[in-house]
């Protein structure tokens, strides 16, 4: 019987490796054939267009024209000679600099107090969030109107209490500030979202632990529970409000137009300059490139903190 | 030392009532049980003691001292979560630190970096790591303490809750079922240790739990709560043998006690479907249960006289013994019958089989399901199975 047996075995096994590899195979092509359109469709409508504005920057390209000329790093080596455009990525790193904190500690504190409170939440959480909904550029204009030196709302105020006004707009000193307080205000409602949801989902007993283990003031639970325990929130926060206060564009071409004499110069505000309004789109192109750059900088810093710790699993 | 004293202590959530003047002493060293269904009321009493939850009425003392205005951290008692709640972002280590740092540093101290550059703060960060370490090496746990808890096993986490909760030696313990996100085996094993840690630490241990094995192994008194009383406080045999209500007598012991239903006559004698049981009561006349342990009846020899008969309709087999499930006519469910293994071979399925009990190891209920105090008044012919 076992001699009978075992050659019929060795056979099946064979045919039964090749269906196996064949099967594999068929596998493979229904695999590449189902993630084709996906495909093609990040590298048309993402890889894509990051690719072109890398070629682009290398080249004299004008809005418009007829032909173009290859001419290697001279868009960069312009760039890093222009006075404008450090201006432009120093008033920018400032910007983001105030923004980020300024909206993420507002949204935390906003959150814990509405957390805290037991009436009105979502009143508060309502109005809070009206400006993150609201279309920035009206928004920008009412802005412009507050903060108009002879009959804005912010001066007369100051007045009535008896503070010199400032000419906020005009006011090389104070413009940049100014853009960066709209920034937080039409930021923070958002973040403080983010913080409610990480705030929700913090177990309970965690404070009750926190309580038997004498841990007594507000302060030394949100240490030790609150914080800790909105680690993965706060880093998500950092990024995006960092991404997205690199974008700030709205308020700087309503407002200020980058003036006065480049004080409130924005990094996307010089792109949209030198692309529309000077129609060297190859040198805007260039400035893209560093802006992309600072974007992906900040990604890498998530998916870095992601990998290390914050997560705790 | 640690003596803790319940007061008539109310608890209301809206309408709904979940302590109705619950009373309660426990002694010092005393390892307590507070036993129950879900929703009985059991964790809420342990949180109003811990000062996590604020009575609607009542006293709570330690010692003799009401702590009602205290906050936790002041009333020296440690808890152990069900969840075990330890924090996700700290080590085992700094988990079981947390409390002394709370307690023996100030706010200063405990800063990242201006903490160190103060003078005592070094001698004193010691003096925790050397209490850590020593916790630690009692449970066990030494090798995991530079460990997160998310990579810990269940068992292992409830360790390093159980340290974080020793390293203080504080004055009682209060575990809010620490066991139940345990698996089958390790429950067992891990009830002995804490036994064995009960003793070793001489201090007093507030338990809650819904599971009456743990109830019954570990503690020296139960108290056994339903929709928010407490119907019994006492040793676990006690609780088990002499129930003092009906609902006592029925949450204790599985698989459950038989119950069926008598009657007091008017010379005092009871009966049971009919028949003179040989026990006789104080009690007035009147409809009357009668509660008896399965492994208190026996099954009577065919032929000889029986207290009850039934048709046998299942038998569960466990190895050491066996669960004889026996219809009695009239009786919606089968009585069971806990019997050693040989015995229980004895009978088959669909056969009928006699039924007895000494008078002594019946209980028996009033018509409100208090149980009466039960006499036997005549040595009965007793059966043997």
């Amino acid at each position: 019987m076992v001699e009978l047996v075992l050659p019929l075995r060795r056979s099946a096994a064979v045919t039964g490796s090749r269906l196996r590899q064949s099967r594999a195979r068929r596998r493979s092509i229904v695999a590449y054939a189902l993630s084709t359109p996906a495909l093609a469709l990040m590298l048309l409508l993402l890889i894509g267009p990051v690719i072109t504005v890398v070629i682009m920057s290398l080249t004299d390209y004008q809005l418009g024209a007829k032909s173009f000329a290859f001419i290697g790093a001279d868009n960069y080596v312009e760039m890093f000679d222009d006075r404008v455009f450090w201006k432009s990525l120093t008033n920018t790193l400032i910007y983001v600099a105030i923004v980020v904190p300024g909206s993420l500690l507002l949204g935390l504190g906003v959150a814990l107090l509405i957390e805290a409170g037991t009436g009105l939440r979502a009143f508060y959480r309502a109005v809070y969030f009206v400006p993150v909904m609201a279309t920035l550029i009206a928004m920008a204009i009412s802005w412009e109107f507050m903060l108009h030196p002879e009959f804005g709302l912010i001066n007369l105020t100051l007045e009535a209490l008896g503070i010199p006004g400032e000419n906020w707009l005009s006011d090389g000193d104070t413009v940049l500030p100014v853009l960066a307080v709209i920034g937080i205000w039409q930021l923070f409602g958002f973040n403080m979202v983010l913080f409610l949801a990480g705030l929700v989902s913090i177990p309970r007993q965690l404070y009750e632990a926190a309580a038997m283990d004498g841990a007594a003031s507000a302060w030394s639970r949100f240490r030790l529970v609150t914080w800790p325990q909105l680690g993965p929130v706060t880093l998500f926060v950092v990024v995006i409000s960092g991404i997205r206060s690199f974008q700030v564009f709205d308020t700087v071409h309503v407002l200020s137009k980058g003036g006065p004499n480049k004080a409130s110069e924005v990094l996307l505000y010089t792109m949209y300059a030198e692309g529309f309004e000077f129609f060297r789109s190859g040198y805007a192109a260039a400035v893209a490139v560093v802006f992309l750059v600072f974007v992906l900088l900040l990604t890498l810093v998530k998916t870095w903190a992601v990998e290390r710790q914050v997560h705790y699993q | 030392m640690a003596r803790i004293t319940v007061d008539r202590l109310h608890k209301s959530f809206g309408a709904t009532d979940v302590l109705r003047g619950v009373s309660l002493e426990i002694a010092d060293r005393e390892f307590m049980t507070l036993v129950g269904p879900s929703g009985c009321g059991k964790s809420t009493l342990l949180r109003i003691i811990a000062g996590l939850e604020e009575q609607s009425g009542g006293q709570v003392l330690i010692d003799d001292r009401v702590v009602d205005q205290l906050r936790p951290r002041d009333r020296d008692l440690a808890m152990v979560f069900q969840s075990y709640a330890l924090y996700p972002h700290l080590s085992v280590a700094e988990n079981i630190a947390v409390p002394l740092r709370m307690r023996w540093l100030n706010g200063w101290q405990r800063l990242p970096l201006v903490g160190a550059l103060l003078p005592t703060t070094r001698r004193d960060v010691r003096a925790i790591g050397e209490a850590v370490r020593k916790t630690a090496a009692a449970l066990d746990i030494g090798h995991l303490l530079d460990r997160k808890p998310g990579q810990l096993s269940g068992g292992q986490r409830q360790r390093v809750a159980l340290g974080r909760a020793m390293v203080r030696a504080p004055q009682a313990f209060l575990m809010d079922e620490p066991l139940s996100n345990l698996d089958a085996k390790l429950r067992v094993s891990m009830r002995a240790e804490i036994a064995q840690l009960h003793r070793q630490l001489g201090a007093t241990f507030v338990y809650v739990t819904h599971d009456q094995a743990e109830a019954m192994t570990m503690s020296d008194r139960i108290a056994v709560m339903m929709d928010g009383d407490i119907l019994q406080v006492d040793r676990p045999e006690v609780v088990y043998q002499r129930p003092a209500e009906i609902r006592v007598a029925r949450f204790i012991g599985s698989p459950s006690i038989n119950l069926l239903p008598g009657t007091i006559r008017g010379d005092r004698g009871i009966e049971l479907l009919g028949q003179a049981t040989g026990l006789s009561t104080e009690a007035a006349a009147g409809a009357c249960q009668i509660g008896i342990r399965p492994e208190r009846l026996a099954l009577v020899p065919a032929g000889a006289p029986a207290m009850l008969s039934g048709r046998l309709l299942h038998s569960e087999y466990l190895g050491s013994e066996v669960f004889l499930h026996v219809g009695v006519a009239d009786q919606d469910a089968p009585l069971i019958v806990r019997s050693e293994a040989q015995n229980g071979a004895s009978v088959h399925l669909d056969e009928d089989v006699g039924l007895g009990f000494a008078p002594e190891d019946a209980v028996v209920f009033d018509g409100r399901g208090m149980a009466l105090a039960a006499f036997a008044e005549q040595p009965l012919e007793r059966a043997h199975g």
